[in-house]
C-alpha cells in the first residue's frame, strides 16, 4: 500500500475532476502533483521496486533510483507550476489532458521495463495533443494531427524495439541498451524523435507555437525531458550523441534569430538547450551526466518561465509576434521582471540557474578533449544569450519604447482602453515560483548537486568560470547594442514562414503525391487510347481483307446474335432429346 | 484619471535613462576587459590563453550568428501563408 506508484494521484485526480467545475476542480488538480511529490518523498526511497505479473511477463511499474527520483520531483514540480499558471482556464478537456499528461510522464519516469514505458509513452502523446487542438483553429487542428502521427510513430518504433529486445535477450527490463543491435537502434530512434534530434525536430517547432497559451507551458516541459531521461538511462556514453547534441546546439540558433513568432523562437531555443543535455549524455562521464541532469532540472524551470511570460503576453495582447510588440514593460512590469529573470537564467548568467548546470557540460567537453565541440558549445551559448536572453525580453517589453495597441496603430497617443493589463494573479504566482527557483538554484547550487545521480565533485563559482562567462555574455550584449540597435545590422523581424524540415512532408510529399496522381491518370488515359486505337486499327485492317466480304465476318447486332445462339441451343436440345436417347 | 495615465512618464520615456543604461554597459565591458589582465584564469586549452579570449569570442560569435542568419533568411524566407495555399 505504501509503495503505490506516484502516477496514481494524477489519474485519480482526473476521475475526480470530471464531475467537478471551477475552483474545486482546480484545487483537485493542484493537489495531484503535491500528493505525488509527498508520496515519492515519504514512501519511495531509492531502490524501491514494485513488480506485477502480466500474462507471464514481469512488469516493473515502479523502479526508483537516483536518476528516476530527481526527474520525478522535477516533473511533479513543473506540473504544479503549469496547473497554477492555467488556473483561470475553464476548459475540462485541457484540465484532464494536463492531469493525464503529467501523470503519464511520471509513470514513464518510474517505469522499470520497456512495455510499461511504451504504455505511458503513448498516453503522453494522446493527452498532449489536446493542448494543440484546444486552440480551435483549422491550422492548429492540422498541426495537431501531424504532431500526433509523429508522436505515435515514435511509440511504434519503441514497441517494435521492445518486442525485438524481448526476443533476443528474453528480458523487458529498461537499462543500458546496445545501439548496435536492431532492437537498440529502434528504441534509439523512438527516443530520438521525442528528443527532437536534427531532422526529427519539426514536430516540436511546428506544434508548440500553435498550442494554447497555457498548453505550451506543459508541452515545453515533459515530452522532451522524458526522452532526455530515457537517453541518459539507455544510451549514456554513446559517442554518436555528442555529434547529435552539438548539431542540436548550433543549427536552431539561426532559426531562433530570424523567427518573428516568439514562441517559435523559444521552441528553437528549447532544441538548443536539449543539445547541451544530449551532448552531456554522449560524453558519458559522471560530470557530464550530472551536468545533463542538472541542466534538465534548471532548464525545465526557466524554459517554462519564459513560455509562461510569452503566454501571459498572448493572454493579454492576443499574439506574440515580435514585430508587433514592444514597450509592454509599461503595462506588464511584473511579467517583464519575471521574463528577465528567465532570460538571465537561460543565458547562464552567474547567480542564475542556467550557469550552474550548463557550465558542467562545457567543462566536461574541455576535460575530455572535445575542443571543437567546446568551441561550438561556446558559440551556442553566446547565441542563446542573444536570441533568448536579449531578444525575448527586449522585443516584447522594451523595443520602440511604445506599445502600438491591439489595433497596431502607432500614431495614436491615447488608447488607454486598449492597453493590456498586467498578467492575472495566478499567472504571476506561477511565474514568481519559477523565478524564485531560478535564483535559488543559481545561488545555492549545492542542494541540487547533492541529489544528482552520479558521484562527481564540481563547483561552478571560481574566478575562471565567472569571469569567462561574464565576458562572453556582456560582449555579446555589447555587440547587440552596437551592431543591431545602433547600426541596424541583422535580420529584420517580419511575419514570414521560414522553411525547415517540415517542408519535406508539408510541401514536397503532397506535391509528389499530387504529381503521382496526375501521372497515373495520364498513364491510364494513354493506355486506354492505345488499346482502343490498336483495336480499331485491327478492325480497319481486317475490313480491308478479302474475308471481310463474307456475311459471317461482319459485325452483327446483338439481337441477331442472341437469335442465332438460341437457335443453336434449341437445335442441341432437340438433338439431345431425340437422338442421344 | 485618464490624463494621469497618458501623461505618466515611464522609465525609458526619458532618453537620459537609456543613455545611462548604455553607459553602464560600456563601463562593465571595459572593466571585464581590464579584469582579464589582472585576474588569473585557469586555462585548459591554448586558445584560452589569448588575452580576452571570451570577450572576443562573445562579440564575434554574435557577428557570425547574424551574418549566417541573414544568408539563411534570404534562402528560406517564404510568404506568411506559404503552407496554407
Amino acid at each position: 500500500m505504501s509503495d503505490l506508484p506516484p502516477f496514481l494521484p494524477f489519474f485519480i485526480a482526473a476521475f475526480l475532476a470530471l464531475p467537478t467545475t471551477g475552483g474545486l476542480r482546480k484545487l483537485i488538480m493542484l493537489a495531484a502533483p503535491i500528493a505525488a511529490a509527498l508520496q515519492i518523498w515519504f514512501n519511495i526511497p531509492a531502490g524501491t521496486q514494485v513488480t506485477f505479473d502480466f500474462i507471464g511477463y514481469e512488469l516493473i511499474v515502479l523502479r526508483a533510483d537516483k536518476l528516476s527520483l530527481i526527474f520525478g520531483y522535477l516533473f511533479a514540480m513543473a506540473g504544479f507550476m503549469g496547473m497554477l499558471f492555467a488556473w483561470h482556464v475553464k476548459d475540462l478537456k485541457q484540465d484532464i489532458a494536463a492531469l493525464v499528461y503529467v501523470g503519464s510522464t511520471i509513470g514513464a519516469v518510474f517505469a522499470g521495463d520497456l512495455l510499461t514505458l511504451f504504455v505511458f509513452w503513448e498516453l503522453m502523446a494522446l493527452s498532449s495533443v489536446i493542448f494543440i487542438w484546444s486552440s480551435d483553429t483549422a491550422r492548429a487542428y492540422h498541426t495537431g494531427l501531424r504532431y500526433l502521427i509523429i508522436q505515435v510513430l515514435s511509440g511504434v518504433f519503441l514497441l517494435a524495439g521492445t518486442i525485438l529486445q524481448l526476443q533476443t535477450t528474453g528480458s523487458l527490463v529498461f537499462e543500458k541498451l546496445d545501439l548496435t543491435t536492431m532492437a537498440g537502434g529502434l528504441i534509439f530512434l523512438a527516443f530520438g524523435i521525442k528528443a527532437a534530434f536534427p531532422f526529427l525536430h519539426t514536430w516540436l517547432t511546428e506544434s508548440y507555437p500553435e498550442a494554447t497559451a497555457t498548453g505550451t507551458v506543459f508541452l515545453s516541459v515533459f515530452t522532451t525531458k522524458l526522452s532526455i531521461y530515457a537517453l541518459a538511462r539507455g544510451f549514456a556514453g554513446e559517442d554518436l550523441l555528442i555529434y547529435i547534441g552539438l548539431t542540436m546546439m548550433v543549427f536552431p540558433a539561426f532559426y531562433a534569430v530570424i523567427e518573428n513568432d516568439l514562441r517559435k523562437t523559444l521552441s528553437y531555443s528549447l532544441i538548443n538547450q536539449l543539445g547541451f543535455m544530449v551532448t552531456g549524455i554522449g560524453i558519458g562521464t559522471a560530470l557530464s551526466l550530472n551536468g545533463t541532469v542538472a541542466h534538465a532540472f534548471s532548464h525545465v524551470i526557466y524554459e517554462a518561465l519564459l513560455f509562461m511570460g510569452v503566454g501571459a503576453v498572448i493572454y493579454r495582447v492576443g499574439h506574440c509576434q515580435a514585430s508587433d510588440l514592444g514597450g509592454l514593460y509599461k503595462f506588464m512590469p511584473k511579467t517583464a521582471l519575471m521574463v528577465i529573470i528567465g532570460a538571465l537564467s537561460i543565458s547562464a548568467f552567474p547567480l542564475f540557474s542556467g550557469f550552474i548546470s550548463k557550465s558542467m557540460v562545457l567543462t566536461a567537453l574541455l576535460k575530455e578533449g572535445y575542443n571543437v565541440g567546446w568551441l561550438l558549445a561556446l558559440f551556442a551559448s553566446a547565441g542563446v544569450a542573444f536570441y533568448a536572453g536579449i531578444k525575448i525580453p527586449y522585443y516584447t517589453f522594451f523595443a520602440k519604447n511604445t506599445f502600438a495597441g491591439k489595433n497596431n496603430d502607432y500614431t495614436r497617443t491615447s488608447f488607454k482602453e486598449d492597453f493590456p493589463k498586467e498578467a492575472p494573479m495566478n499567472m504571476l504566482l506561477a511565474m514568481g515560483l519559477a523565478a524564485v527557483l531560478c535564483i535559488l538554484i543559481g545561488i545555492q547550487p549545492q542542494y541540487l548537486y547533492a541529489v544528482l545521480p552520479w558521484k562527481a565533485n564540481y563547483w561552478p563559482y571560481d574566478t575562471t568560470h565567472v569571469l569567462a562567462q561574464l565576458q562572453l555574455l556582456f560582449f555579446t550584449a555589447l555587440a547587440f547594442v552596437i551592431l543591431t540597435t545602433r547600426f541596424r545590422f541583422g535580420p529584420p523581424l517580419q511575419p514570414a514562414t521560414y522553411l525547415d524540415v517540415e517542408w519535406f512532408y508539408r510541401k514536397l510529399l503532397p506535391l509528389a503525391a499530387r504529381g503521382l496522381a496526375v501521372l497515373l491518370t495520364q498513364a491510364r488515359h494513354m493506355l486506354m487510347t492505345t488499346i482502343r486505337h490498336s483495336f480499331s486499327g485491327i478492325r480497319n485492317a481486317f475490313s480491308r481483307t478479302a474475308t471481310a466480304k463474307y456475311h459471317l465476318s461482319e459485325s452483327w447486332p446483338t439481337g441477331s446474335m442472341v437469335l442465332w445462339i438460341s437457335l443453336i441451343l434449341a437445335t442441341y436440345l432437340v438433338l439431345d432429346i431425340f437422338v442421344y436417347d | 484619471m485618464m490624463s494621469d495615465e497618458e501623461n505618466r512618464k515611464y522609465l525609458f520615456d526619458n532618453p537620459q535613462n537609456v543613455r545611462h543604461l548604455m553607459t553602464g554597459l560600456y563601463i562593465i565591458c571595459g572593466l571585464l576587459f581590464a579584469a582579464d589582465f589582472v585576474l588569473e584564469r585557469h586555462a585548459y586549452t591554448a586558445l584560452e590563453k589569448i588575452p580576452n579570449f571570451y570577450s572576443l569570442y562573445g562579440f564575434f560569435s554574435y557577428l557570425i550568428l547574424l551574418a549566417i542568419s541573414l544568408v539563411l533568411r534570404a534562402l528560406i524566407k517564404r510568404k506568411e501563408n506559404y503552407y496554407d495555399e
